[in-house]
């Protein structure tokens, strides 16, 4: 009877202490910083982490490769911007004008390079300005 | 009276027919009359109905164009085929509930039926708590998500007749998206159900495990349908979104998978409970919990808390579900608090290799990867709070001082670090578990373990086989993962087969012929169907592996009649043009795939330019399944004078053995649930239970033979 327990409480503190470690390396792995343009702009900090950098791409400077498979452009914030190439298919919702969240880092020269591109997801996407459309 | 009057009508009627069934729960509290529980009941039932009458009301509004109502005009139109139309009924945030609600009445009404025989505090108790959940959502459609408000006024000079619709959003227009949300609401209704009959059994002092077999069947039929809402939800990822990819860890999906974890223990640790009583705590909180990760879900993916690409939309909806979460959480600890000692009396566990032990270790490590997806789906609201922890902080961000301000987010490499490993050790238990039955004082079945080891040593070979010629070894740790889940899978394939084969045999050697075999078939339905499900977890396991060595894929630049090659296929462009149909444009490049083999087909990757959402150009993948491999092309773009079409063509090794798996999952499920307890499964199996337990300690082998006797009763 105890030995059952004293063997559960064995294998618990295993098992935690696994998880613990599993947990903290995989926060460890697993984390971007979650910013807009501006604030990843000003903020020095943040510069070499990898983020998720939200905004919106700008309507000039947008090149879009022939393949369809890669892209540069400009995310812009309220005040700041910065340049992307992105890599990749480019999801569909993507144009000029649209807000993105991307994925990655800046590199050397002031660049951020994006490795995943998330536009709006359309299903749960409200219109702003429904009236807008509906006098078309 | 307008449809949309008749709509509004009809919520508002079965708010207050379901607040009636509230109120007739509590005052069965207070007085004890027949009548009152025939009240309960028929209150459900008249939710039910009401529901029933608002969800055609819209259905019928969707069909006729009726774009006075705004959720009508918001995700229709004139223009849209009839099967889009009824999937439009449930294509946003309004009529998504209303479905939810009607499932969820309807499902109450039919529970409140079945259980007429069980004591009548349990069935007022149980009808109070549907009643109540009911109401909720019947009071979330009234006072925040009306699907039948009306649209804003039409501008001067211009009459209904001119009016059309948004239009259903391109993204939806796949059949799994007609599928996926009847069977994912369906499946998040459905487990309403085990929990209100677990508190109800609860609240009624019940100290026997006769009604236990009701949660358990309700669990399954909930656990089926939300197996297949995941599974409709991915494949639609898989074929529509484009990205190659069928689990991308977001948020939505994995709100979907939260209450399917728990759910996966419960229907496990429970079979202990209909047996023996045991493990009442563990199992009245993951019915609990399961029940309320449902609605964490709608929280998730309808509230607009986390951002995610999902859930931009903000919306009251989330407060709401945060209330009723909280009312939830203190219903069940006020209820577990008032039977403590009801639930304390379970039977202890005595050994830790036993069919108990692995139910015990399972429930940890579901619970753990449940946590696990909770804490990554919340980290932005969690990770400032945790980097102000003194040690904590420290461990887990390179800089806290910053994440106190800036909201971290995790991606896939973290649920990878954590569930991938989880998941490898459960399938591993599903693997060794089925065998723990028979364990007796002289370890496990040998016989089996070898023919284990057996299938574990060809897993390994053939893992190795197939990766070794193209892997990097050295750079690529995943590899070692699917050489793992080879093994265990090979371990687990050969005991499954072991066990249905020699089942199924016995009869025949036996000289009883084709009738023995079916009556074997029969006697042993219900184990049956945990192998299957067994089967296809592995299936699904298989596939995981094996599309995680997917390579990045090849990128053609093609002109008409041009030919390049992709891998071991050979695409040629056969015509690039534009065709027109209704409701779309769709620009397609029509290509004949040849194989190394001599095999030859087409494939036409598309890219749609749909009237209603000219600016967003959805792509149609071309896709060829099969049991070895998926050839997945996707047409990503083309030159401005149409001469040029750029192919992306993606080689995904084994994933059609996850669609098969889950399928295989679902319908085992829902084939236990058809299992009827027999007059000797409730009458002798508590008791033989029970010996066993009071027995184990000095006669080890007289309980796993009573367990034994049990498994294959």
């Amino acid at each position: 009877m105890s030995s059952t327990k004293t063997k559960m409480l064995i294998g618990g503190t295993v098992l935690i202490a696994a998880v613990a470690w599993l947990g903290i390396s995989g926060v460890r792995a697993g984390s971007a910083y979650y910013l807009d343009v501006d604030k990843f702009m000003t903020d020095a900090s943040c510069r070499s982490e990898q983020v998720r950098l939200c905004g919106k791409v700008a309507e000039k400077d947008l090149v879009i490769d022939t393949s369809g498979t890669a892209a540069r452009f400009r995310l812009e914030g309220a005040s700041h911007s910065v340049p992307v190439n992105y890599r990749g298919v480019l999801p569909d919702l993507f144009k000029a004008g649209c807000e993105v969240v991307a994925c990655g880092r800046m590199d050397d020269k002031g660049t951020f390079q994006a490795e995943q591109l998330l536009t709006k997801c359309a299903s749960k996407y409200v219109p702003k300005t429904d009236a807008s459309r509906r006098a078309k | 009276m307008s449809s949309a009057q008749l709509g509004t009508l009809s919520i508002l009627l079965a708010f207050l027919a379901a607040m009636v069934g509230v109120l007739v729960a509590v005052a069965y509290g207070r007085r004890r009359a027949g009548a009152l529980i025939n009240a309960g009941r028929w209150s459900l039932g008249l939710t039910a109905g009401l529901f029933t009458i608002a969800l055609i009301v819209l259905t019928v509004a969707m069909l006729g164009d009726e774009f006075g109502i705004e959720y009508v005009r918001k995700y229709s139109d004139r223009a849209l085929p009839t099967a889009y139309k009824i999937a439009a009924v449930w294509a946003g945030r309004e009529g998504s509930f209303l479905l939810w609600a009607w499932m969820l009445a309807a499902m109450s009404w039919l529970t409140a039926w079945t259980i007429r025989k069980e004591p009548s505090v349990q069935q007022a108790a149980v009808c109070g708590i549907l009643s109540a959940v009911c109401a909720a959502f019947a009071g979330l459609m009234l006072f925040g998500s009306d699907p039948f408000a009306a649209s804003p006024a039409l501008p001067a000079g211009m009459t209904m007749a001119e009016v059309d619709g948004a239009g259903l959003n391109p993204l939806l227009w796949h059949p799994a998206m007609i599928a996926h949300p009847p069977f994912l609401f369906a499946g998040y209704a459905a487990f309403t159900i085990p929990f209100a009959l677990m508190m109800g059994a609860l609240i009624a002092r019940r100290e026997d495990n006769d009604w236990v077999f009701r949660v358990r069947r309700w669990t399954l039929r909930a656990w089926s349908l939300l197996t297949v809402g995941i599974f409709l939800g991915s494949w639609w990822a898989y074929v529509v979104l484009g990205w190659g990819g069928y689990w991308g860890w977001d948020p939505v999906e994995n709100s979907s998978l939260l209450p399917w974890l728990p759910a996966t223990a419960v229907l496990h640790s429970m079979i202990m409970q209909q047996r023996r009583g045991m493990l009442r705590v563990s199992n009245m909180l993951l019915v609990a919990v399961t029940f309320l990760l449902c609605l964490t879900a709608a929280f998730i993916t309808r509230g607009g808390l986390i951002d995610s690409p999902h859930a931009f939309a903000a919306s009251g909806t989330g407060w709401f579900f945060l209330g009723v979460i909280a009312a939830g959480i203190v219903f069940v600890a006020a209820v577990a608090a008032w039977r403590w000692r009801l639930l304390r009396q379970s039977p202890p566990l005595t050994r830790l290799v036993s069919t108990e032990g692995g139910f015990i270790a399972g429930n940890a490590l579901l619970t753990i990867i449940a946590a696990t997806i909770l804490a990554g789906i919340f980290w932005p609201l969690i990770s400032p709070v945790l980097a102000n922890v003194p040690i904590v902080g420290a461990l887990l961000f390179r800089d806290p001082g910053t994440v106190t301000t800036q909201p971290v987010t995790l991606n896939k490499n973290f649920y990878n670090a954590i569930v991938v490993p989880m998941a490898l050790c459960l399938t591993a238990l599903m693997a060794l578990g089925p065998l723990l039955s028979s364990v007796t004082a002289a370890g496990f079945p040998k016989r089996r373990l070898i023919l284990g080891a057996v299938g574990a040593i060809l897993g390994l070979v053939m893992s190795l086989f197939v990766m070794l010629p193209d892997v990097a070894w050295h750079t690529i740790e995943a590899n070692w993962l699917v050489v793992a889940a080879a093994v265990i899978v090979g371990f687990a394939a050969f005991t499954i087969f072991d066990d249905i084969v020699r089942t199924l045999l016995r009869p025949l050697f036996q000289g009883n012929g084709a009738a023995g075999v079916w009556r074997a078939f029969r006697a042993n339905s219900r184990r049956f169907s945990a192998m299957l499900a067994h089967a296809g977890m592995a299936m699904i396991v298989i596939g995981v592996a094996g599309s995680s060595l997917a390579d990045k894929g090849t990128d053609l630049l093609l002109k008409s009649g041009q030919s390049e090659k992709a891998g071991r296929y050979t695409v040629c462009l056969d015509s690039f043009r534009e065709v027109p149909h209704t409701g779309y444009a769709s620009v397609e490049a029509s290509t004949s795939v040849s194989t190394a083999g001599g095999k030859k087909f087409s494939m036409k990757p598309e890219r749609r330019f749909y009237d209603k959402y000219q600016k967003q150009p959805s792509s149609v993948v071309a896709l060829r399944s099969g049991l070895g491999e998926n050839l997945y092309m996707m047409l990503t773009g083309y030159s401005s004078d149409g001469s040029i079409a750029a192919i992306k063509v993606l080689v995904h090794p084994l994933v059609t053995w996850i669609w098969i798996g889950s399928i295989l999952m679902a319908l085992a499920a829902s084939l236990c649930a058809l299992h009827r307890p027999t007059k000797r499964d409730e009458k002798e199996q508590p008791d033989a239970g029970l010996k066993a337990t009071a027995t184990a300690k000095p006669d080890k082998k007289s309980k796993s033979q009573a367990m034994a006797a049990e498994v294959r009763s």
